[in-house]
């Protein structure tokens, strides 16, 4: 009996209200994240990305600081020292004229990098210039610069920049003039895309019924979403010039010496592939791992940055 | 196939979840309901409550992984098949079960004449000849009110307009004669007046064919005006079903007096700021334990958090779940009748 | 005829662009800096001949005019280094070596690239797809000419199981084939998978599973059919990777084509080859870009009525 009273009390008390708790209601399991915080997030989610930074950090920080960790200079020639295999002395041996393998591929690997970076960013400028001005002003600028871009788009790449070279001569800086005249063009056809879209968009229509002004909308609601695909790009844009500047240097028109490169180390291995094959692997992997990292990268970013995949 | 019972169609218990990186989303727990035949039933719910993966299971629609039926029974026209396979489910699909989705853009091929799609199916489930099909597919052209069917049986789908669209869809599904149509929001994406021109389309088969239709819909108004039965789903469960006089004047279900409270009405007092359901859907992971709707009902009670409540009769055919109902919860329960007296909605000729 | 005028159109931009390439190749190459014969040690007067026989003593614009009169007969001049040999003639030697290989990349980038593709789509999140990425993946970043050392090294040097350089045998297009059309194996697999999965998920898929078609009809007049559509339009920048890599695959393996000429060129200023070669480049891109686009018209029945 007792059982049954307390049994009906503790029943009671189930029934008593608890209504809606208007925070716990409206609670959204999640916090909110700005877009880049979201992205941020779901980009150190994607392992392959991660791996794919940790090693690009990797080549970075020995293409910047290998050099520095030996005493020798990457042209100095040591001929008592030739062709010896790798040892404490010559972590990487040395090539036929005694010169550091060591220092020379990190050099190398200084010079392309940094081309390609800065051969990217230059593009990206002037793609990011063209193409707005293209987007934006519409009209006959619009069809001009489209038609400018379709044209260099039916030359194949590499031929068109192959000729460029030849008229800039070799060398760090008309490698990078040359690379950067060619490459412009899918950032300019990409960032036109992405304003004639987002003019359309309908959160820019409701921001101007708000009453917002132009440099505003441009700003905050442009820019943002244009961001994402403009990084993206930049990424993949990089190992496309360092593939172009190991191209070119490996048939001889790009970088020369005494200069070095990946692609010149590259061109000057291949012709030692039977007797001493290190010469050539080195840079082979760097530089292929250079560019799988950033393809690897860019994958990551591309898909962390694109809003659809938001939660 | 039986016709020993009056229903086309017969739900138990039937669960699918979908594996995703998030972890188990279970859109539909243990829902049962029946549709007789040629009968028009409402499922009306929000987005996420789990109508169209419901629909879409019954016949295996939904590619599986990551969808999955964990269990359930799905009775045909008296015939258990849930267990058919792909090749079982063929005679099924198209002849006996028709549906109609939402947006008639992307439900077309858009690289297939209209004409096609039509004979299509026509072809896979008949014997007729090539030429005995297309005649049938301008028939029907013709029967869902498309003008000059015979030319726009060699257009493609980017030729026709919205509505247009859809009545090919509708085409589609009534080409073989089936006994069930499942039509998931057909006018969701559509203008009102042709909304009103499909679903009198609908209104049509079902009265002329005999078709019961399966609609799903978030509008109370289309309810109102198609429908003889509705069922109310919230969170992956069905909390109320019944009669749609019935539900429309008598809903017992907070959540279904929610419903019909906030569709806006051209006679109310255009002073009083719109009624809207606080909060949001829950998050069908971690589904909660309880009734779904607990946290934005105001009158949940702690047994409401912490079980589900068992369906109860309240009348003929108005099926409901809800801890409301028990004895110990009538004061409360009176509280409830009291605020939503005024909240009927007159039903639309 | 919408589709006719649509063909014409083509044509006709087409013929303009060439003919723009064809002076832009022509100035640019004159703009490349020294003459051509700098480096060679000869006597003023013999200079004075050889200049005038090459007619470039004539100004910039009439040697200009002349060499499209000639281009337009045919005659894409004379070779510079390689005495007495016209640029048509080493074209014609070359060409066929060049074409062969190509093609041979081409069938199996396409082949081995659309079937992995569309396997991996199907065969979502399981082993096939992860490999298939990864090839892809390697495929697209590891450069062409650092596939094709180590592939040589590998099975010619190493292994022995093929020969090392050349182009006589079958035996001896395996290896540039498989490095040549890696690349493209690879971006083409990732964009098959992508656009098959893309399609199996979409709803009209799904409406045709509703109509109880067969499994059948369903993967190949709905899925395949649509998703390999989009593919088409990676023909043109197949065939531009071809191109380019023969330049490097043709070095590799020492094969007598017209990648391996048109770097020997370069790197030796011969100055009509070189605009020849790129003039040839750019307009075999131009009408296999044109070819893609007809073809292209044909099948998606959204662009004929446009």
């Amino acid at each position: 009996m007792q059982n049954d009273a307390v049994g009906q009390m503790l029943d009671a008390e189930l029934f008593t209200l608890v209504g809606v708790k208007p925070d716990e209601a409206d609670h959204i399991k999640r916090k909110s994240q700005t877009y880049f915080q979201d992205a941020a997030r779901r980009f150190r989610q994607n392992t392959p990305s991660v791996i794919g930074m940790i090693f690009l950090a990797a080549l970075v920080v020995f293409a910047f600081f290998g050099p520095l960790l030996v005493k020798y200079n990457y042209n100095t020639a040591d001929l008592a020292a030739a062709n010896s295999d790798p040892s404490a002395a010559h972590w990487f041996g040395t090539d036929e004229l005694g010169r550091d393998m060591w220092a020379r591929v990190w050099t190398g690997g200084r010079i392309s990098i940094l081309i390609g970076i800065i051969a990217a960013l230059l593009q990206a400028t002037i793609g990011i210039i063209l193409g707005s001005l293209a987007g934006f002003v519409g009209g006959k600028v619009d069809e001009f610069i489209m038609r400018v871009v379709e044209f260099l788009m039916a030359f194949p790449y590499l031929v068109w920049v192959t000729l460029m070279m030849m008229v800039t001569g070799s060398g760090i800086l008309p490698m990078i003039m040359a690379l950067t005249l060619t490459g412009w063009l899918s950032m300019a056809r990409l960032v036109r895309g992405q304003i004639l879209a987002l003019k359309n968009e309908d959160y820019v229509l409701a921001a101007l019924s708000l009453g917002a002004g132009t440099r505003r909308i441009i700003l905050r609601h442009m820019i943002p979403n244009m961001l994402g695909v403009i990084i993206v790009n930049m990424t993949f844009a990089i190992p496309n010039a360092i593939f172009s500047e190991a191209f070119l240097s490996f048939i001889g028109i790009g970088i020369k010496s005494p200069e070095t490169s990946w692609g010149l180390l590259v061109s000057i291995g291949m012709k030692q592939i039977y007797t001493y094959p290190l010469r050539l692997f080195l840079p082979s992997i760097f530089i292929s791992l250079t560019m799988l990292s950033l393809q690897l990268i860019g994958d990551g970013l591309r898909d962390a940055l694109d809003p659809k995949l938001r939660h | 196939m039986s016709t020993m019972t009056n229903n086309i169609l017969e739900i138990k218990d039937f669960t699918v979840s979908f594996d995703t990186y998030a972890g188990e989303v279970q859109a539909v727990r243990s829902v049962s309901f029946e549709v007789a035949r040629s009968e028009i039933i409402a499922i009306v719910g929000e987005s996420g409550s789990g109508k169209s993966v419901m629909t879409q299971s019954i016949v295996k629609l939904l590619p599986s992984p990551p969808a999955r039926i964990k269990r359930g029974s799905v009775i045909y026209d008296g015939e258990e098949i849930s267990s058919y396979n792909f090749n079982q489910l063929r005679s099924i699909k198209g002849r006996e079960i028709a549906y109609i989705f939402q947006d008639p853009m992307t439900s077309l091929n858009p690289t297939i004449k209209i004409g096609n799609q039509i004979t299509e199916g026509i072809l896979a489930h008949s014997k007729l000849d090539r030429k005995k099909a297309s005649e049938k597919a301008v028939e029907l052209l013709r029967n869902v009110g498309i003008p000059n069917p015979q030319r726009r049986m060699e257009q493609y789908p980017h030729e026709f307009s919205g509505g247009m669209r859809q009545r090919v869809m509708i085409a589609i599904a009534i080409a073989m004669d089936p006994k069930l149509l499942v039509a998931d929001e057909p006018t969701t994406a559509l203008d009102v007046t042709t909304q009103s021109q499909i679903l009198g389309i609908l209104k049509d088969i079902n009265q002329k064919l005999g078709m019961a239709i399966i609609l799903i819909t978030h509008d109370m108004g289309i309810v109102a005006n198609m429908a003889q039965r509705v069922v109310v789903m919230y969170g992956g469960k069905i909390v109320e079903t019944g009669g749609v006089m019935e539900i429309f004047e008598n809903a017992q279900h907070p959540y279904t007096r929610s419903l019909l409270a906030s569709v806006p009405r051209l006679d109310a007092d255009s002073t009083r700021p719109l009624e809207y359901i606080l909060g949001s859907p829950p998050d069908m992971i971690e589904p909660p334990a309880g009734c779904p709707f607990a946290p934005r009902c105001r009158f949940s009670m702690k047994i409401c958090v912490q079980r589900m409540p068992e369906m109860s009769e309240t009348g003929p055919g108005h099926r409901l779940y809800c801890h409301l109902l028990d004895e110990r919860a009538s004061a409360h329960r009176q509280r409830f009748i009291e605020e939503y007296s005024d909240a009927r909605l007159e039903v639309l000729e | 005829m919408k589709l006719l005028k649509y063909i014409s159109k083509r044509i006709a931009i087409s013929f303009l662009m060439i003919l723009i390439l064809v002076t832009v190749s022509f100035f640019m190459v004159k703009l490349i800096p020294g003459s051509p014969f700098t480096s060679e040690k000869m006597q003023a007067g013999n200079k004075a001949a050889i200049y005038a026989y090459y007619g470039l003593d004539k100004p910039v614009y009439e040697q200009y005019l002349i060499y499209l009169n000639n281009l337009a007969h045919g005659d894409l001049g004379t070779s510079y280094k390689i005495r007495a040999i016209s640029v048509n003639q080493i074209i014609a030697t070359a060409f066929p070596y060049s074409l062969d290989l190509g093609l041979r990349a081409i069938g199996f980038a396409l082949t081995m690239g659309l079937l992995l593709g569309i396997t991996a789509a199907y065969q979502r999140g399981k082993a096939l797809d992860t490999f298939t990425m990864v090839l892809a993946i390697i495929g697209t970043s590891v450069p062409s000419f650092i596939v094709g050392f180590f592939i040589q090294y590998i099975f010619a040097v190493k292994l022995k199981w093929f020969p090392v350089a050349q182009y006589e045998s079958l035996a001896h297009t395996v290896l540039p084939t498989f490095a040549l059309g890696l690349g493209m194996l690879a971006m083409i697999a990732k964009y098959t998978r992508s656009s098959m999965l893309e399609v199996i998920s979409s709803e009209y898929v799904k409406t045709a599973d509703s109509k109880g078609l067969s499994k059948l009809r369903i993967i190949f007049v709905h899925q395949l059919r649509n998703a390999l559509m989009p593919v088409i339009t990676l023909l043109g920048p197949t065939v531009a990777s071809v191109i380019t890599g023969t330049f490097v695959v043709e070095n590799v393996f020492a094969i007598p084509g017209l990648g391996r000429h048109y770097v020997t060129s370069v790197q030796n200023l011969d100055y009509t080859l070189i605009t020849g070669l790129t003039i040839f480049f750019a307009v075999l891109l131009v009408m296999m870009n044109l070819i893609v686009d007809i073809a292209y018209a044909f099948i998606d029945p959204r662009i004929k009525l446009e």
